[in-house]
């Protein structure tokens, strides 16, 4: 089976982000932080799609994890996102 | 043998065009009508060169403006009398006149100002002229007997203002008029718009939902997916 693995033009690689959450407390290596942001993500994607009222389809769900449109959209937005909830 | 009298060539012709107007009043004929309406269309042509033709935007509404007048021509046929021993002409100009007049005041304002409003707003703008004020002036200034006596209550003069305002308002479907004549881009055009209304209403949507989203997961996960997203630089 052929892995896809998030890619972004800029944005933190997995050293550095496991080195940022070692230093806050949660210990982890690369691989860990690599596993934990797929798992995050798919989280997240499937509570986009629970909202919508659709049942979450998860090869629909992996196949919008693996989409780098889907990844330039999140981009856009969470940072937005993160900026509102640090408001309430 | 004295010569006989021979009735002039133009009292001749009076009396046989006003013969059918004495025709049209008792048979009330669709053809004589017609005739009397092709006999007359020169009088409307005639006002519209006479009263309208001062500006320029009055130009391109000519030919309505001649649909407007042949209608006034017809309501004065309809209400001449001519055994009175009036001019149909005399009769019929004024006709002409306040059918154009209406048309135009109809068609002109973007917003419409009802007629009443607009006779009072000539009315008073005629007074603000000769006594060189204001409208806002007078309103403030102007006890409410004098107000009374011009027939502006303070809900006409209201009515006024707005329809003084409306005068400067323009349409977004306006065509622009470029230097040789008219473009087919409308002001609407202009205006730039990065994206349309749906458009921000999806993303609006879409951030609420990821907010949604991003509140569900657990510190540890939203911290990492921040970090790769390069929406944070460290943890705060």
């Amino acid at each position: 089976m052929k892995k896809e693995y998030i890619t972004l033009d800029e944005g933190i690689d997995f050293r550095a982000i496991a080195t940022i959450m070692t230093k806050a407390g949660y210990k982890m290596n690369h691989a860990t932080a690599r596993n934990q942001l797929m798992s995050a993500l798919q989280k997240l994607l499937t509570n986009i799609v629970k909202q919508t009222e659709v049942k979450p389809d998860r090869d629909k769900i992996e196949e919008m994890m693996n989409s780098q449109d889907i990844h330039n959209a999140l981009a856009d937005v969470l940072h937005r996102a993160y900026q509102e909830i640090k408001k309430d | 043998m004295e010569p006989m009298e021979e009735e002039p060539v133009l009292e001749k012709t009076v009396n046989k065009i006003d013969q059918i107007y004495f025709e049209y009043v008792s048979t009330k004929s669709l053809k004589t009508r017609n005739q009397i309406v092709k006999q007359n269309q020169a009088l409307v042509t005639y006002i519209i060169n006479k009263y309208y033709n001062n500006k320029k935007e009055y130009t391109l509404l000519k030919e309505d403006m001649m649909q407007e007048g042949i209608i006034g021509l017809l309501s004065a046929i309809e209400g001449y009398k001519p055994e009175l021993g009036y001019r149909f002409s005399t009769y019929a100009t004024w006709w002409i006149r306040q059918a154009i007049n209406n048309y135009l005041l109809n068609v002109e304002p973007i917003i419409h100002v009802p007629s009443h409003v607009r006779t009072a707003n000539n009315k008073i703008q005629k007074k603000l002229r000769e006594e060189n004020i204001v409208l806002q002036d007078y309103i403030n200034n102007a006890g409410s007997k004098e107000k009374e006596e011009d027939g502006c209550s303070d809900k006409m003069l209201q009515s006024i203002t707005m329809a003084n305002r409306s005068k400067n308002v323009c349409s977004m479907d306006e065509q622009i008029k470029a230097g040789n004549g008219e473009s087919s881009n409308t002001l609407k055009d202009l205006l730039v718009s990065d994206e349309n209304i749906e458009t921000r209403y999806g993303n609006l949507e879409f951030l609420s939902l990821v907010k949604n989203a991003l509140k569900s997961l657990s510190e540890k996960e939203r911290y990492i997916l921040l970090l790769r997203f390069d929406v944070i630089k460290e943890i705060p």
